[in-house]
């Protein structure tokens, strides 16, 4: 069918794999990132930023606000899926060594947009101010202390007194709401560099050369596709179980007075929190926790090696149990510190600070070896 | 997919009786819950009115709540005061609205924990102020048994065992501490099954896309 010397769009099975999935989960991440703030802003006008109202305001919401229920599942569920995207966009971008010279300062922005991310899930967290809330609000306002020389004052100016209290939420839902702006001025730079440095070299030999081609069809038709994938499951989650992923402590209200059995963050941080609680001296876990979150950043120094993973076994493999490794850890944070789940999780912390510390070692012994 | 039409195939004219029947027990529900429970227990988020959301209709509720003595739109507050049941019973009985999903278990166990009051069995030493209950953990409960045969006279005539109040009450609990329960699922499954044939026309469109296209380069 196809006239000979003319070059062919490719057939179906081709055309599919030209479409580089990966590279829609970036847009997946912007299209939550508009649910939770078209979302919250509707939140916002119902929601009370008051100690003693703040629990009551959002039973008012799922129980009396019309539609409220769905807007407040959209938002919960939205950050979890928002995270869940922009995972699996920083692991496609490790596999893929977006990270090496000429996108340094891309991944750099990633980074600083995921730290964004998780000052305002976390403070978005204590605003419903149930238990879980209250605890993890105190938990982590506390690590501010280990900070030097400054500690003690930081952690006192974040709670606005000695201790969490009304002073606290308030100033949380200050961030929550300011933070964002920030967040989408960060995502728009994000998206510039994206378009500055142009096609990533990873994308599959057939995909299309031109721009214009890229965008219309490919993309859209990619794009959307995914999107209608992504959101199943999010509707799934929305209508079918709002409370799944929600730890049901926070259905009662924060008590200052009884501390829950079992202090657990949202999953998104399960990794890093249990780093917190495995590492011994509270002060050493805080730094342990902190430093596994900021030590992404380093990839381009860490890595100098000019090619990506794809095409490195041996590190193909590193970031495969790389991946591995930080489920584990979470599994390890949202499980009860028992010994044997202790010794598993400094394990796995060594496993994730190992990971790092290999990388600049196999850089220089893959050079070390004659090219073949 | 298969939930949504087997619903609409086969079970709306059943749904209709099932309805009713779950209306009645919300009603017989709230008479135990806020002629027993309420004396200690508060219900702070909920109002009658939330029965709306099971159906029941806006004068039906403005009855049932003339009947407690309440009105249909206020939230249920507990009748005695907290430093009242402070100091009758050493500590504020938790809210009700939202027990049945932070108990694990939800609203069975709160009708095992009804029905749950025995005799302690010989040498347990229950700690003063506690009764012996089977469902609850560690056994020894401050709540004294609070359901009596017969206690609550149930406007449609059911005769108000201990194991039919437990039972209306649990049902009543569950159903305050989420009221858009079922709203949620009968809307969900419209956005599940919109999403799917969405995503399934997407499918096609991307692969029949390339077939058409082939004059263009």
């Amino acid at each position: 069918m196809v006239a000979p010397g003319r070059t062919s769009v490719p057939a179906p099975r081709a055309f599919w794999r030209s479409l580089a999935w990966f590279c829609s989960l970036g847009n997946l991440a912007v299209v939550f990132l508009v649910i939770q703030v078209v979302t919250g802003l509707f939140l916002a006008m119902h929601y009370k930023a008051d100690a003693t109202l703040a629990f009551a305001s959002v039973q008012h919401i799922v129980r009396e606000v019309p539609l409220g229920w769905l807007i407040r599942a959209m938002h919960m569920a939205g950050s979890t899926f928002f995270f869940l995207m922009v995972y699996l966009h920083m692991a496609r971008a490790l596999y893929y060594g977006i990270y090496k010279t000429p996108r340094r300062a891309l991944w750099i922005s990633g980074c600083v947009l995921y730290w964004l991310m998780v000052a305002v899930a976390f403070t978005g967290y204590v605003l419903p101010w149930g238990q879980m809330s209250f605890w993890a609000a105190t938990v982590v306002t506390n690590l501010f202390t280990y900070v030097p020389l400054v500690g003690p004052t930081l952690a006192r100016w974040l709670q606005g007194g000695y201790g969490v209290g009304d002073a606290t939420l308030v100033r949380f839902y200050a961030f929550h709401f300011f933070l964002p702006f920030i967040l989408i001025a960060g995502v728009g730079a994000h998206i510039a560099l994206v378009r500055r440095r142009g096609r990533p070299g990873h994308l599959p030999a057939a995909a299309p050369t031109r721009a214009e081609d890229e965008l219309l069809p490919h993309f859209t038709l990619r794009d959307t596709m995914a999107l209608a994938l992504v959101l199943l499951p999010f509707a799934m989650v929305v209508f079918h179980g709002p409370d799944a992923l929600g730890a049901p402590e926070n259905l009662q209200p924060a008590d200052p007075m009884v501390t829950p059995a079992h202090i657990v963050p949202e999953w998104y941080l399960l990794p890093f929190y249990a780093m917190l609680r495995a590492v011994p001296y509270a002060g050493l876990g805080a730094l342990a926790m902190v430093t596994a979150m900021l030590l992404p950043v380093a990839l381009p120094w860490l890595d100098p090696h000019p090619r990506s993973a794809a095409a490195r076994p041996l590190l193909r493999l590193l970031v495969w149990l790389l991946g591995a490794d930080v489920v584990l850890l979470g599994w390890c944070g949202q499980a009860p510190l028992t010994p044997v789940v202790l010794v598993l999780t400094r394990v796995y912390t060594a496993g994730y600070f190992a990971f790092f510390a290999a990388l600049p070692l196999l850089a220089w012994w893959e050079g070390r070896r004659p090219r073949q | 997919m298969m939930r949504l039409l087997a619903m609409l195939l086969f079970l709306m004219p059943a749904a209709g009786a099932q309805e009713g029947w779950r209306q009645a027990q919300l009603a017989r529900g709230a008479a135990v819950a806020t002629q027993v429970c309420l004396t200690c227990h508060g219900f702070a988020y909920a109002r009658l009115s939330d029965l709306s959301h099971a159906g029941i209709s806006e004068d039906d509720i403005r009855t049932l709540a003339a009947t407690l003595g309440l009105s249909p739109t206020a939230l249920l507050a507990a009748t005695q005061s907290a430093e009242v049941l402070q100091q009758t019973y050493g500590i504020v009985p938790p809210d009700l609205t939202l027990l049945t999903r932070t108990r694990p278990g939800g609203a069975a166990y709160v009708q095992r924990l009804l029905t749950g009051y025995a005799t302690a069995p010989s040498g347990t030493v229950l700690p003063a102020g506690t009764s012996y209950n089977t469902a609850f953990p560690g056994h020894a409960l401050r709540m004294p048994n609070p359901l009596v045969e017969g206690m609550v006279t149930y406007a449609d005539g059911t005769s108000a065992s201990t194991v039919q109040m437990a039972q209306d009450v649990a049902a009543f609990m569950a159903f305050m501490a989420d009221p858009v329960a079922d709203e949620r699922r009968r809307l969900g499954m419209f956005v599940l099954a919109y999403l799917a044939v969405f995503a399934l026309l997407m499918l096609v469109t991307t692969l029949v896309y390339p077939l058409s296209d082939k004059e263009k380069h």
